[in-house]
Parts: structure tokens; C-alpha cells; sequence
């Protein structure tokens, strides 16, 4: 995989619906490349809504099925709780800071490859 | 002996953070100490297994043979039962001074001052008979090697004098008597202490019983507490009064759901106490946390996590609200849409916002 396809987003303070939308947004353009990668910074976030999680999952999943990959770093306690509150830690891999997250994703995957998670979702 | 209480409900700020030192109240040269506020909540207001704490601790001194006990709240109102006289905000020590007054006027020959604050399970017959042995006018019981909020003070030792009976009670402190106590101690000092609390209740390490039946060893259930066939209790754990716990829900960890409670289907809770009143959602984990409204308090990050989404966590009041609401807002359109047509048109708007920000 490709490292200078690698993006980085930032999520605002609150993700509500709105944010999520405005993530949404910013995958489709990511969606052009080829095995895109996103790694999504949540350091700022201290609310997080259900929908906002629903849509932003859907998001994630969008990017899997171009084989791409997306993984969660920065994250703030406030997000790492909500993200462990409804098991969506269990879906990713995630990282405690932005920078640290380049090393991991040089290396082998540890998190759940793109292919199967789309199935992991679809299954369930 | 004719014996009142003063039972004092600490209330000055959150859990962590340091109150006033004893020494800004009574001239005593005592270290710092922590208010105790849960959730904004005094936590002797709040409920353990069924019932709130302070009420818990009146009941003990009653059923101690303490005839009156009267209740001075340093800050916040709450409902509180069992006893004789409570006394609400204001100036703390006047209040103190006038409770006092009543008490030597009614004959009182004894005094018992306790602070809640930490929890303390004091044998009180021990610490009236010490007491009574010593030639001290005032007592202080001792635990764990550190002074205790608990003061057994002679009624005549404050009569006929001329300042306020808190100047007379501080010139005596310093010639108290130390009692050492072989009860349980908590400190309740910080979040996990009143979690601590809750798992020594539930698993006997203290004197507090859960209010309820144990339906089978380890497994309390609270009158009219509604618990799915399907959900899985793993004792010893406590589901109070009117709560609701949906099918499919795990609860283990020395947990208890409060009183009012509603787990909905799915979720799991481990190591959790849920106050009275909150609302878990669909198919969540709540693990090592307290979970009060919409509020929940991770004991493993040490941060208290605010939620504006009544589908995740909420107070029961509110995700009610939501439901009814939302079939209000549905039952309109429906009657003049057949349920076909209804559901036509949503899944219609579900494919076009899925087309139009993920496709």
C-alpha cells in the first residue's frame, strides 16, 4: 500500500450529524484513489451522537469496499469511551496520536482487513 | 443515656477536589479533607443498593440506640427520610449552634457528631461505654490510623457557657479522647470509593444489605424490578426497585442498576453503578464506570463523559419523552397514510440520504 495516499482528517469538538456529514464530504474525495487511506484524528472530540457514529460507520465502510483502509488515532478519553461504550473499538485500530499512527501502519495490519470487515458488517 | 446525632451531609464540592480543612471550621489542626459531590450530588444522598446512604446511616444510629438524629446539610436539598429534623443551606454553624440548643434544652446527655462524608460503620455501644470510661469530655474515633468524622461529645460540657456552643466545642478538642474504631472505613473520597462501597455491599464485605430479595445466591432483585428470561445476571449483583433490564443484557462485575433503571436490550454492564433513574441504550458495553443520567464516569480514564443522545445513555424521564414524541410525530402522518405507504416513503429518504452522502 501506497503511504503518500495517506490522508488525514480531524473531527471537530462534537461529532453530531453535521460533522459526520461534512466527514462524509471529505471521504468522497478520498473515495477517487485507489486502496485509499484515511487516518481519522479524534483528538478534539468530546461528544459523539448515535447518528453521527451510524453515519460516520457507514463512511468507514465505504472507503473498506474500495479496499482502502481507515484507522482511528488522536483519540481523546471523551471518544475512546463512547467508541468502547458502543463496540465500535472492536472494529478498528486505533492509535493514540496521529504521528504514532504512520509506524503502525507501515507494519503488517493488526486491525481487521478492509474485505472482511465489509463482510464482519454485512453478516451481522 | 439519652443520646442526639448531628449527622452532617458534606457537600462543598466535587469528589477529588479538596473541601475547606477542618481547621477553617472548628480551629483544629487537621489536614485537608475532600467534600464528597457525585454527579453534583452529595453522595450521602446518593442511593447504594436500594437505598440512599444517609438514610442508611441514620438507621444504623437508631437501631444503636440513638434517640434523636437530626440532619444539617452543608449545600444541597434533597429528599430524606427517617429522621427527626433536617436543616437546609444557610449558615452552616448557626445552624449547628441552634440544633445543639434544642438538644440541651430536650435533656440531651450526649451528643454523637458524624460527618457523611466518609462512611464509617462505628460500633456505638463501644464508642458510648469508652467514652463514659474516659475522663475526657469528648471523644473522637479513630480508624485505619487517621482521625474519623465521628465526635461523641458530653451535653454538660457545653451548658452555662457564654460563647456559641461551636466556640465551646472547639476549646474542648483538644483534650479529646481517641477511640479506635474496628469497623468498615471508606473515605468516599473519590468516584471509585463509592464504587468500592457498592461492591463491598454486594459482596458482604460491609454492613450494607441490598434492599430486595435474593432471588438466587448473589442475584438481588428490588420490588416490581422486571428482568427479561433471556438476560443473564451474574451474582452477586443488584437490580433495584421498578428497574428494567431487556433481553439479552449481561450484567456481572458486582454491579447494581438503581432503582427506576432501564437496560435496553443487548447492552452489557460490568463493574457499573447505574443511579437511579438513567436509561442504557441498545446493544452498549458499560464497563468500570458510573452512569448517572446523562452522565457517565469512566473509573478507567478518570473523566466524566456528557451524552446529548438519548438513544445511547439519558435519564429514564428523557428517553421516554423521546418515544413518545417521536410516535407522536409518526401517529399524524398515519392517518391519513396506509402503514405500506408509510413505510415506502421512509425507506425512499433512507436510499436518497445514503445516495447522496455515501454515493
Amino acid at each position: 500500500m501506497n503511504i503518500q495516499t495517506m490522508t488525514q482528517i480531524k473531527v471537530a469538538k462534537y461529532l453530531d450529524t453535521r460533522e459526520a456529514r461534512n466527514f462524509a464530504s471529505r471521504i468522497k474525495s478520498e473515495l477517487a484513489a485507489e486502496e485509499p487511506c484515511v487516518i481519522v484524528d479524534l483528538s478534539e472530540v468530546e461528544k459523539i451522537d448515535a447518528a453521527a457514529l451510524d453515519l460516520f460507520l457507514r463512511c468507514i465502510l465505504r472507503v473498506a469496499k474500495q479496499d482502502g483502509v481507515v484507522r482511528l488515532a488522536g483519540l481523546s478519553p471523551q471518544a475512546a469511551t463512547v467508541l468502547e461504550l458502543t463496540r465500535m473499538d472492536r472494529i478498528f485500530a486505533m492509535f493514540p496520536e496521529g504521528a504514532e499512527a504512520l509506524p503502525y501502519y507501515e507494519a503488517p495490519s493488526v486491525d481487521m482487513p478492509a474485505r472482511e470487515l465489509v463482510q464482519h458488517h454485512s453478516a451481522a | 443515656m439519652y443520646i442526639g446525632a448531628i449527622v452532617t451531609v458534606a457537600g462543598g464540592g466535587r469528589m477529588g477536589e479538596q473541601a475547606l480543612p477542618m481547621s477553617a471550621r472548628t480551629a483544629e489542626p487537621t489536614p485537608a479533607r475532600n467534600s464528597q459531590l457525585l454527579f453534583d450530588t452529595p453522595v450521602a444522598f446518593c442511593e447504594v443498593l436500594g437505598e440512599p446512604l444517609l438514610n442508611r446511616v441514620v438507621k444504623r444510629l437508631r437501631a444503636s440506640g440513638v434517640d434523636q438524629v437530626s440532619v444539617i446539610s452543608e449545600g444541597a436539598k434533597d429528599k430524606v427520610t427517617a429522621i427527626d429534623q433536617l436543616v437546609l443551606g444557610g449558615n452552616f454553624w448557626s445552624a449547628w449552634d441552634s440544633v445543639v440548643s434544642q438538644y440541651l434544652h430536650h435533656g440531651v446527655e450526649m451528643l454523637l457528631l458524624v460527618r457523611l462524608g466518609p462512611y464509617v460503620e462505628i460500633n456505638v455501644n463501644e464508642f458510648v461505654q469508652f467514652h463514659r470510661a474516659s475522663a475526657s469530655p469528648i471523644t473522637q474515633a479513630y480508624g485505619s490510623g487517621r482521625p474519623l468524622d465521628i465526635v461523641l461529645v458530653d451535653a454538660d460540657s457545653l451548658r452555662g457557657g457564654d460563647t456559641s456552643y461551636r466556640n465551646q466545642f472547639s476549646t474542648l478538642l483538644p483534650h479529646r479522647a481517641h477511640f479506635r474504631s474496628q469497623g468498615y472505613v471508606n473515605s468516599l473520597s473519590k468516584p471509585e470509593d463509592f464504587r468500592k462501597l457498592v461492591s463491598d455491599g454486594l459482596s458482604g464485605a460491609c454492613a450494607i444489605q441490598p434492599v430486595g430479595q435474593e432471588v438466587r445466591p448473589g442475584v438481588w432483585l428490588g420490588s416490581n424490578a422486571a428482568v427479561d428470561e433471556r438476560a443473564h445476571l451474574e451474582g452477586p449483583v443488584y437490580v433495584g426497585a421498578n428497574a428494567r433490564v431487556g433481553a439479552s443484557c449481561v450484567i456481572s462485575g458486582l454491579s447494581s442498576i438503581e432503582e427506576g433503571c432501564e437496560v435496553d436490550c443487548g447492552s452489557s454492564i460490568d463493574d457499573c453503578s447505574v443511579f437511579p433513574g438513567t436509561y442504557v441504550g441498545m446493544g452498549l458495553h458499560v464497563g468500570h464506570a458510573l452512569v448517572s443520567g446523562a452522565k457517565l464516569f469512566s473509573l478507567v480514564r478518570n473523566i466524566e463523559v456528557a451524552f446529548g443522545d438519548r438513544r445511547l445513555i439519558a435519564s429514564t424521564l428523557a428517553s421516554r419523552c423521546q418515544v413518545t414524541s417521536t410516535t407522536t410525530r409518526f401517529l399524524r402522518p398515519m392517518r391519513s397514510l396506509s402503514t405500506t405507504r408509510l413505510s415506502s416513503r421512509m425507506s425512499k429518504v433512507a436510499s436518497l440520504v445514503s445516495n447522496r452522502w455515501l454515493g
